[in-house]
């Protein structure tokens, strides 16, 4: 039997196996991964009988749900939406109190400012989903960048209208990225856009100048620049382009400078 | 004309709550009949489906449909959840049921699990029934005893590639026999 071969047959194994939810994750990364780097054909041909998996009724039960149900379900979504939304509240509110507080700030343009700075860590928060591990920590974090005078500028800078109409965009894919080792603190995140090849990449919470580097490879194995960003302040980032050819199945990936640790 | 799934997705992440609905009209009943399979009954399976479109609606960024149909990913996380979901039960069998239930399986075939006794997995311990003992035995515990293969793999003392070969092939074999029945020149 060829490598190739043998690698088929156990791509395949870890492709029914995926489909029925029984891998680790870590195998279910390294099965992404192999999935990646196969041919189209393979690709397909998983997509598929993952597929027919997905749908083949004929050995489950034929009782159907109870009508009640649909509204439970409506119900418990919107109550664990509601539940998220309150563990993120403070941040209005802190917004609206500082405004208030800060006299100099007393403006209405600063009012707009830390309603606008709420606005965007809640939709930096939701969308790019970086509560979801040890939420109290990070959301108080969060809580003092909003606070940062020096985070008005670079938010300014970074976010707005645009920002918002970026990351909302259907095509817009989100990339996350945690150091490999080492220190947990400091998010990364890579937003792309997969028709225009337009970028933007946030960094929160790194180490005082820290410089990352973000990195693709593209599915030629060709490793290209993205986006540099120092952090100079809580809040980093700055937008890039690339060409757009390159975007589907590029593997993003992060690097720091000076140390060459890795976040993945 | 559906709405494609991944803008159905993205609207899902953000909340929204017609395209909740969406969600649960296109899939609320495979996901259904997949926890009724998992579970003793219908007020657990109802409970599971509710936290399952919970689960979805938080991991709705993650989808990607250049990797999966949306129904796949759909499944893969309702059969994720339902795993956990009887991992979390703690009443998995003891270490010397399993060893027993392994010499009986051998000569007496029967039922290893409460969910086969109901009347309405009948086709699915049928079909079970079908397969070489090895490849029963390890769908039994990983699947729907929500043993890990590690462990499936301590139980049984065979190697770990041993029981992902035999857990792949045995559900490849009962896919090839539900194909099978539902054939047409099978009639």
């Amino acid at each position: 039997m060829t490598d190739s071969i043998k690698n088929y047959s156990q791509l395949i194994e870890l492709a029914v196996l995926d489909a029925h939810g029984l891998l680790e994750s870590i195998e279910s990364d390294l099965f992404n991964q192999s999935f990646h780097d196969a041919p189209a054909s393979v690709q397909d041909e998983i997509i598929r009988m993952q597929y027919e998996f997905a749908t083949d009724e004929s050995l489950l039960p034929t009782d159907m749900p109870p009508t009640e149900l649909r509204q439970k379900v409506i119900d418990a979504v919107a109550e664990a939406a509601d539940k998220e939304a309150q563990r993120l509240a403070p941040l209005a509110l802190i917004g609206a109190r500082a405004s208030a507080a800060l006299g100099q700030y007393g403006s209405s343009s600063s009012v707009t400012f830390w309603r606008t700075a709420a606005i965007i860590l809640f939709g930096i928060s939701v969308l790019f989903g970086y509560l979801t591990v040890d939420a109290n920590k990070k959301t108080s974090r969060i809580t003092e960048i909003a606070l940062s005078n020096d985070a008005n500028d670079t938010l300014k800078d970074l976010a707005g209208a645009e920002f918002k109409n970026f990351i909302n965009n259907p095509f817009c894919r989100i990339t996350r990225l945690e150091r490999e080792h080492g220190d947990p603190s400091g998010y990364i995140r890579v937003a792309l856009h997969e028709r225009t090849g337009e970028g933007f990449v946030i960094g929160i919470d790194l180490a005082k100048g820290e410089e990352i580097i973000i990195t693709g490879t593209t599915t030629d194995g060709e490793v290209i620049e993205l986006a540099k960003i120092t952090a100079d302040g809580p809040v980093a980032g700055r937008k890039f382009h690339i060409d757009p050819s390159l975007v589907i199945g590029l593997t993003i990936t992060a690097i720091n400078s000076k140390t060459n640790n890795r976040w993945i | 004309m559906n709405e494609p799934d991944y803008r159905l997705m993205r609207r899902v992440a953000l909340g929204e709550e017609d395209a909740v609905v969406e969600l649960y009209s296109r899939y609320s009943s495979l996901v259904f009949k997949l926890s009724l399979q998992f579970l003793s009954n219908n007020a657990e399976a109802e409970d599971a489906v509710q936290e399952i479109f919970v689960r979805l609606w938080k991991t709705a960024d993650r989808f990607d449909p250049r990797k999966a149909k949306l129904v796949t990913w759909v499944m893969l996380i309702t059969r994720r959840h339902l795993i956990d979901r009887i991992r979390r039960k703690s009443v998995r069998p003891k270490q010397q049921e399993l060893l027993d239930q392994h010499k009986e399986s051998a000569t007496d075939a029967q039922p290893s699990a409460n969910m086969f006794k109901h009347e309405r997995n009948a086709l699915l311990w049928q079909a079970l029934q079908e397969l070489p003992e090895l490849q029963r035995t390890v769908i039994e515990r990983a699947y729907f005893q929500g043993f890990t293969l590690r462990e499936v793999s301590r139980q049984i003392d065979a190697p770990l590639g041993t029981v992902k070969s035999a857990l792949s092939r045995g559900l490849l074999r009962l896919r090839e026999r539900t194909k099978r029945d539902s054939s047409p020149l099978n009639f």
